[in-house]
């Protein structure tokens, strides 16, 4: 591979307390890409970033994150060089945007230290990319689901890491919404920044990855750029789902439309 | 001519934004919940100042405000020296330390269980109380023990296996009722067997008062001197839990080993708060959550939630004691008669905020 990996899976198998979801996972994600994790439900994907983010601890095999294994390092260091945006997230209630994104800069504060500029450029300008300065003094609960998902995001950037992890972060969202999240994480990736997603639409997945990751019943199926592995084979194989596969009129990525499906047998004839 | 479309904020030039820390965003919140945290402060300590001098003046022989100061400072008439110093004083210096307690220790179990209604009650610790004090009462009568010995046993001991249980959250809360169910029953066997007087004084430990209380008032202090500061730092971490396990893990917190300081710092505070007064109800429910919502700051506020429970159980028990003229009503009933319907409101505020 021509540019270094940012993050290495070496025979990772990882679960929840007795169940194994993935299964003896080898996988490289090569700094300064755009990755998505695509996948039909359970396959795994949330559960690698997990693994990735060190929320949960492999039960074999190694993770290295900037040539590094992912245990040598101390806690605030590793969150200062990985940043995780969970799934289905929920803001104690009362918070402000901006006392929520303070919090981002928790690995970059002793316990004795006081605010310094340094935090403060952090927090501005992660309001400022996130566009949600002009409600920051307003309560999380009161904002539409695209503004609070923009102030966690806010609290992402200002933790400040060379790689961020996301796990679905358009579910819920409205499509442009989607959209303004998925082009501020290209812009990101743009600054330089590793990215990792999960996401859910393949179409929108093969249009602002660089790179894809197929996972499928606990292992990875397929690596590569999104117009060599988005095939109707694979798709056909991993989510058993028909279709044909066209470039996308806008960027020319490729995207994925179904083939209309037949009736049940058991309602007759059309 | 052709217009370029505008640029969204996300793709315009690396901004540059103001250097000075004392004019962003960032500094301006965290100044501000300092601000609003400390003016809280600052008006409830007065509130009570002011509500421990009332009480120091009234009572059955009225002292005007003028026949203080001589005994105070020292002087003055020795019954009313008695009065003050033997009987007052530490009765109300009793309140506030009992009060604080409860506070300090609602604020952390809220925060550690992420439930508004969070509190030492959920995990049957005043039921545990209630069951060591009859125990201590009516079973072991005339050994060493004390009731106040035996509460703080009775909670902690119920606290600790409830939370061995059940863990966090909602199985937490389970978990909290079924013991309480169990210990509920067990007092009442407890009660159906002792003699009257017995079950008279007994009865009094099951809702908390202050009625002759101050014997403890400098081992109460003195716990609560080392209790709270760690009950600050504890919260310090707490603050990140809240926004979730897997982001404060993400940030660096360790969330277990946190949560679990916590959690054992609230019991041995109100373990120290039922010590002194009994299982007092809804002090440490409500104090936290008045602070909430005086402060408008979203984290556990153990110095103003402990100042507030502080002045709420003074404010109690002066109203026990006027509320039945002639009569000397247990602190805890009316803690438990308020605190039922401040709950009852924020339940019906919190209803109509979710249906909106």
């Amino acid at each position: 591979m021509s540019t270094p990996a940012a993050i290495e899976l070496d025979s990772v198998t990882v679960g929840y307390d007795r169940r194994t979801v993935c299964r003896n996972v080898s996988l490289q994600i090569a700094e300064g890409s755009f990755t998505v994790f695509i996948g039909p439900n359970g396959c795994g994907k949330s559960t690698l970033l997990r693994t990735i983010a060190r929320v949960l601890r492999p039960q074999a095999g190694r993770v290295t994150v900037l040539g590094r294994d992912v245990r040598g390092y101390g806690r605030r260091q590793y969150a200062r060089t990985v940043g995780l945006l969970p799934q289905g997230i929920e803001a104690p209630a009362g918070m402000t945007v901006t006392d929520l994104v303070v919090r981002g800069r928790h690995p970059h504060r002793s316990a004795l230290s006081r605010w310094t500029p340094q935090d403060e450029q952090a927090v501005t300008e992660a309001l400022t990319v996130t566009g949600t300065a002009e409600f920051g003094d307003r309560v999380l609960a009161e904002l539409s689901g695209g503004q609070r998902q923009r102030a966690w995001l806010a609290m992402l950037l200002a933790q400040d890491t060379p790689v961020l992890l996301l796990d679905e972060p358009t579910t819920y969202l409205d499509i442009a919404h989607q959209y303004e999240v998925l082009d501020l994480l290209a812009d990101l990736h743009a600054r330089g920044r590793t990215v990792v997603a999960v996401l859910h639409d393949l179409n929108q997945a093969a249009r602002f990855a660089t790179d894809l990751v197929v996972l499928h019943d606990g292992s990875v199926t397929d690596t590569g750029h999104p117009s060599t592995v988005l095939t109707p084979n694979l798709v056909a194989d991993v989510f058993g789902l028909r279709c044909r596969i066209v470039p996308d009129p806008v960027t020319g990525t490729p995207a994925v439309f179904p083939e209309p499906t037949r009736p049940h047998p058991s309602l007759g004839p059309r | 001519m052709t217009t370029v479309p505008p640029l969204g904020p996300a793709l315009g030039p690396p901004l540059r934004p103001p250097l000075d820390p004392a004019l962003g965003p960032g500094r301006r919140t965290l100044r501000r919940h300092t601000r609003r945290a400390a003016l809280t402060c600052l008006v409830v300590l007065l509130l009570s100042a002011g509500l421990a001098v009332g009480a120091l003046a009234s009572g059955r022989y009225a002292t005007p405000l003028a026949d203080l100061w001589p005994v105070l400072t020292g002087g003055g008439d020795p019954g009313l020296r008695f009065i003050l110093f033997e009987l007052r004083l530490p009765r109300i210096g009793t309140a506030l330390a009992v009060g604080a307690a409860l506070g300090a220790a609602g604020a952390l179990f809220q925060s550690a269980s992420r439930n508004p209604l969070g509190s030492p009650d959920i995990v049957g610790f005043t039921v545990g109380a209630a069951t060591g004090a009859l125990v201590v009462l009516l079973v072991l009568d005339g050994t060493p023990l004390t009731p106040a010995v035996g509460t703080a046993l009775g909670g902690t001991a119920v606290a600790a296996t409830t939370l061995l249980l059940g863990g966090t959250g909602q199985r937490l809360i389970l978990v909290g009722i079924g013991l309480c169910a169990l210990l509920t029953s067990v007092n009442a066997y407890l009660l159906t067997r002792a003699e009257v007087t017995d079950a008279q004084n007994a009865a009094v430990w099951l809702v908390g008062s202050l009625n002759g209380s101050g014997a403890h008032l400098p081992l109460l202090v003195g716990t609560l001197t080392v209790l709270l500061p760690l009950a600050v730092l504890a919260a310090r971490g707490l603050r990140l839990i809240e926004t979730g396990d897997d982001k404060a893990l993400s940030l660096g917190v360790p969330v277990r080993r946190q949560r679990r300081t916590a959690t054992a710092l609230a019991v041995a505070l109100t373990a120290v708060g039922v010590a002194g007064a009994g299982p007092v109800g809804f002090i440490a429910l409500a104090a936290p959550h008045l602070a909430r919502r005086i402060t408008r700051v979203a984290a556990p506020l153990v110095t103003t939630s402990a100042v507030l429970g502080a002045a709420l159980l003074l404010a109690a028990d002066q109203l026990a004691q006027r509320l039945v003229p002639g009569q000397q009503l247990p602190v805890g009933a009316v803690t438990g008669v308020l605190g039922g319907g401040y709950l009852a409101l924020v339940l019906a505020w919190t209803w109509r905020g979710g249906s909106r």
